[in-house]
């Protein structure tokens, strides 16, 4: 039983990190997909024989990159110089000792490793930006030294490299070179398949993601990093051995930016991080611009216009890399699978969409119509500071995180926003401050008023200049410059200097600590002096409304306290609105005048404060208070007997 | 003691964050380390687990001095640990992140993987093994192929002990499990520390605000304020301390 399970989990996982299951599947349309593949160089004609034989040589490289851009998360624009180094170890090696290519190449890809390991060196400091910038370097000096050779050697056109021979057998046809190459690129995708379902990958993925996790449970940053670098240019270097023999020519011009250009492309246009979407962008990086000289000689574009399509090439390839990278960051890939969802979704038969919506609570809690709906339905929209009618949010245009939500605040009052995690609140607060688009939601219906006006589509910036400001949960300080930088690049709201200069007293007055600490870098604050600093970031914007999500979050039970208290004094003081979303349902009640309690994105409860706080249902399911009174080390006991 | 640390100090610019912190954590003990938010409690597990390289002191696991060492040796040691901000990696699912914490223990090389050649294959089976484990211990299981990103907050701090207790350490290091947790989280938290202590009697080391799980679970409490220790003891001893609740608990938390 155990060792069944067992399996079944081993095989999801299998399934779920291959990126390509297709390959598992057995049936008549993979033998045809074979039978095809076999006759494929002789159905075709000798251009598109060509050009996948291109694809194929292509697909090599753009699995390289992808270990290192998708897994590794390592930028590197040394991509046309790895294959140059290796087409060049091929063409010095064949024109100085006439080696056979089964020394060239594994010569070649050696040579790759090695450079691979210098270049990688500056990861193990370097990030992002510097590190490309360091990779860059390495495109020059092979440049430079392939160019040097050329001219020594009297050989200003390039290296002529003859047919390749392994023994008898000599690779000369087209036809031959195909198989070769498919096999080649098939031998890459396997690697990498495996590479990423193991240990290896993992580890990849992991440093990628969270460094500092992933060296806390034991993996060796700067070995995973340099490994990367080593595979990735080796297989690259591979891939321009092979490139060398079949052109039959290394020449340094081959070898300029724009390839590496290219080659990150097919990373990005593909989908980085994703083995099918390396061979797909390969694919058509390779395949547009003969595309788009096919559509132009079709077209009856006048003569003396020809001479652009070198122009519309490049400026398709500009347009088509700047529309992945902002609207579809996830690849061709992505795009197929989205496209094919909607397509699913448009059948009659399709319930997918309703199916995932979150399970709807069916707890002890249901919302009453009883009397205590007066706060929201007797006051008219005009004494509502804030509105929000009907509000539904959904993620990725799938999972529904808010559910019809109506919730109204009252000019000065503190409205709290409860529930457990995953309940909706964050979600809520975001889409009224105007930053769900951020974390790939979207409003679906619903309106959210603030002051009378439509707050719904406006930018982040927009509704904190109209005075709805956020206090974020977090992110919410900039943790390189001092907390009087920090307080001093708050964009000016306040009309006049006055009441700038009156905010700034106020916040000196009720953050004291922060005045403490005005020369320090905000990154080395304890998580309470950060929510205070956040806080008063926030303050001197001159917020009428003050969205605080989880002020509580991670703080010691005295500063909770305290901070609550503070918000009050605030509210008073400043003449303040605030709508509070916290986990911590106790400390939040104690200063509220109204609350709203969310499940899994609806409305279960709602009330004045003080009722919610004396109701027990609410107390056993928000207030952490045990119905029995009974201890952690009881219940523990009691669930496992 | 399998853990010692003797006057540790650590600076950030100017401003001390540990002040000669003394601590130290018995065989199958489970010591709760506690205070106001920038005692410095993070910070000590950051200098234990290598993340932070102190100014002084010395931190002594297992016999041997591994004050300054890289994160990936003292995890190789043996000591895992859990994140205030779970720190999951969120493009995997369940299974591969606790899979990951196995990374020491899978002795496979880069080229045997690539090519998924007989020992890559069976240890990556092996291994499965006690992860899956793992995963029942802290009734996770159903979970394992669910990706961490769509699961509720309380959930990801499980798996991120998972994770760590898939390393098999011998001395486990939790930061705030119960940030972020409701009242049911909490009762599970509880049943798996219980769990990871008398099944598992794995050592803990446990940076926690909530006084109620403190009081009930831990085997000893260390308070922590301006980097330095103020009290230490059983945990209804140090919970009525004059100094804890004055600087800590505040006043109305004292009455409960």
């Amino acid at each position: 039983m155990a060792m069944d399970r067992h399996k079944k989990i081993g095989q999801k996982a299998h399934a779920s990190s291959q990126a390509w299951p297709g390959l598992r599947r057995q049936g008549i349309l993979q033998w045809l997909a074979l039978a095809l593949l076999l006759a494929f160089p002789f159905i075709v004609n000798p251009f598109l024989l060509d050009l996948a034989n291109l694809i194929a040589l292509a697909s090599i490289g753009a699995l390289a990159l992808n270990i290192l851009i998708g897994w590794a998360g390592l930028i590197s624009l040394g991509h046309a110089a790895l294959l140059g180094a290796g087409a060049f170890t091929v063409g010095i090696m064949i024109e100085e000792f006439g080696a056979p290519i089964w020394i060239t190449v594994p010569a070649a890809a050696g040579m790759g490793a090695a450079i691979g390991f210098v270049v990688g060196l500056p990861s193990v400091r370097l990030k992002g930006l510097y590190l490309a910038v360091s990779t860059l370097a390495l495109h020059f000096i092979v440049v430079f030294l392939g160019g040097e050779y050329q001219t020594h050697h009297n050989l200003s056109t390039g290296i002529v490299i003859p047919d390749p021979a392994l023994g008898p057998f000599v690779l000369s046809d087209r036809r031959a070179w195909f198989y070769v190459l498919v096999l080649a690129a098939a031998a890459a995708t396997v690697f990498s398949v495996n590479l990423l379902r193991t240990r290896t990958g993992r580890a990849w993925l992991a440093l990628r993601d969270r460094d500092i996790a992933a060296s806390a449970i034991g993996v060796n940053l700067t070995a995973y990093k340099l490994a990367a670098f080593v595979v990735s240019a080796a297989m690259t270097s591979f891939a321009g051995a092979l490139t060398a023999y079949y052109q039959h020519f290394v020449a340094v011009e081959a070898f300029s930016f724009f390839l590496t250009i290219q080659y990150v492309a097919m990373v990005l246009v593909g989908g980085p991080g994703s083995i099918a979407g390396a061979i797909v962008g390969a694919a058509f990086v390779i395949a547009l611009p003969q595309g788009v000289n096919l559509a132009i000689s079709s077209l009856s574009v006048p003569p003396q216009l020809k001479i652009y399509t070198f122009a519309v090439n490049y400026a398709l390839f500009g347009l088509l890399m700047g529309g992945f990278l902002l609207f579809e960051p996830g690849g061709l890939v992505r795009l197929a699978v989205r496209l094919w969802g909607r397509l699913e979704a448009l059948l009659p038969t399709a319930t997918a969409v309703e199916l995932r919506r979150p399970g709807r609570a069916q707890g002890p809690l249901q919302l009453k119509d009883d009397a205590m709906a007066a706060f929201t339905t007797a006051s008219s929209t005009t004494d509502c500071l804030l509105d929000v009618a009907g509000l539904t949010v959904s993620y990725s245009g799938l999972a529904l995180a808010v559910d019809h939500l109506s919730i109204r605040v009252p000019a000065g009052s503190i409205v709290a926003l409860l529930g457990a995690n995953g309940a909706g609140k964050t979600t809520t607060l975001r889409a009224i401050s105007g930053f769900l688009p951020t974390e790939t939601a979207r409003i679906t219906s619903g309106t959210i008023r603030f002051d009378g006006q439509l707050l719904d589509g406006l930018a982040p910036d927009r509704i904190a200049r109209s005075g709805a400001v956020l206090v974020p949960e977090r992110d919410k300080i900039f943790a390189t410059l001092t907390v009087e930088q920090n307080l001093s690049i708050v964009p000016t709201s306040a009309p006049s200097g006055n009441r700038r200069a009156a905010l700034r007293e106020a916040i000196a007055t009720y953050f004291p600590i922060l005045q403490e600490r005005q020369r320090q870098l905000a990154g080395y604050l304890s998580g309470g002096e950060r929510q205070q600093l956040a806080m008063a970031s926030a303050l001197l914007r001159d917020p009428r409304l003050l969205l605080v999500d989880e002020l509580s979050l991670g703080l010691a039970p005295a500063l909770v306290q305290e901070l609550m208290r503070l918000l009050e004094v605030l509210r008073r003081e400043l003449a303040l609105t605030i709508l509070l979303v916290e986990q911590n349902a106790a400390a939040a009640l104690n200063i509220a005048d109204y609350a709203y309690i969310l499940s899994t994105g609806r409305l279960v409860k709602q009330g004045p404060a003080k009722e919610l706080l004396a109701d027990a249902a609410v107390q056993e399911l928000y207030l952490g208070v045990s119905a029995s009174r009974r201890s952690y080390r009881q219940t523990a006991v009691e669930q496992r007997q | 003691m399998l853990l010692e640390i003797e006057r540790l100090t650590l600076h950030f610019g100017g401003l001390a964050a540990l002040n000669g912190v003394n601590l130290s954590v018995g065989e199958r003990e489970l010591l709760a380390l506690i205070g106001p938010n920038g005692a410095g409690k993070t910070c000590v597990l950051n200098c234990i687990s290598g993340l932070y390289r102190p100014g002084a002191g010395q931190i002594r696991f297992n016999g041997q001095d591994v004050t300054g060492l890289r994160p990936d040796q003292v995890a190789q040691l043996g000591v895992g640990r859990s994140f205030q901000h779970v720190e999951l990696f969120r493009q995997l699912n369940v299974l591969q992140n606790v899979l990951l914490g196995r990374h020491l223990h899978i002795r496979s090389s880069l080229i045997l993987d690539g090519i998924w050649w007989g020992p890559a294959r069976r240890e990556e089976l092996a291994h499965r093994r006690p992860v899956e484990q793992i995963l029942e211990l802290l009734q996770l299981d159903s979970l394992a192929d669910r990706p961490v990103s769509e699961l509720p907050y309380g959930v990801q701090k499980l798996v991120g002990i998972a994770r760590a207790l898939a390393m098999e350490p011998k001395l486990l290091l939790l930061d705030e499990p119960s940030a972020g947790m409701n009242r049911q989280d909490k009762e599970h938290l509880a049943r798996v520390l219980l769990r990871i202590k008398e099944l598992l009697h794995i050592p803990m080391l446990w940076v926690e605000h909530d006084m109620e799980l403190v009081a009930d679970l831990a085997d000893r409490v260390q308070v922590l304020h301006y980097g330095q220790e103020i009290v230490q003891g059983r945990p209804h001893e140090v919970l009525r301390h004059a100094e804890v609740v004055r600087v800590y608990l505040g006043h109305s938390s004292a009455q409960n």
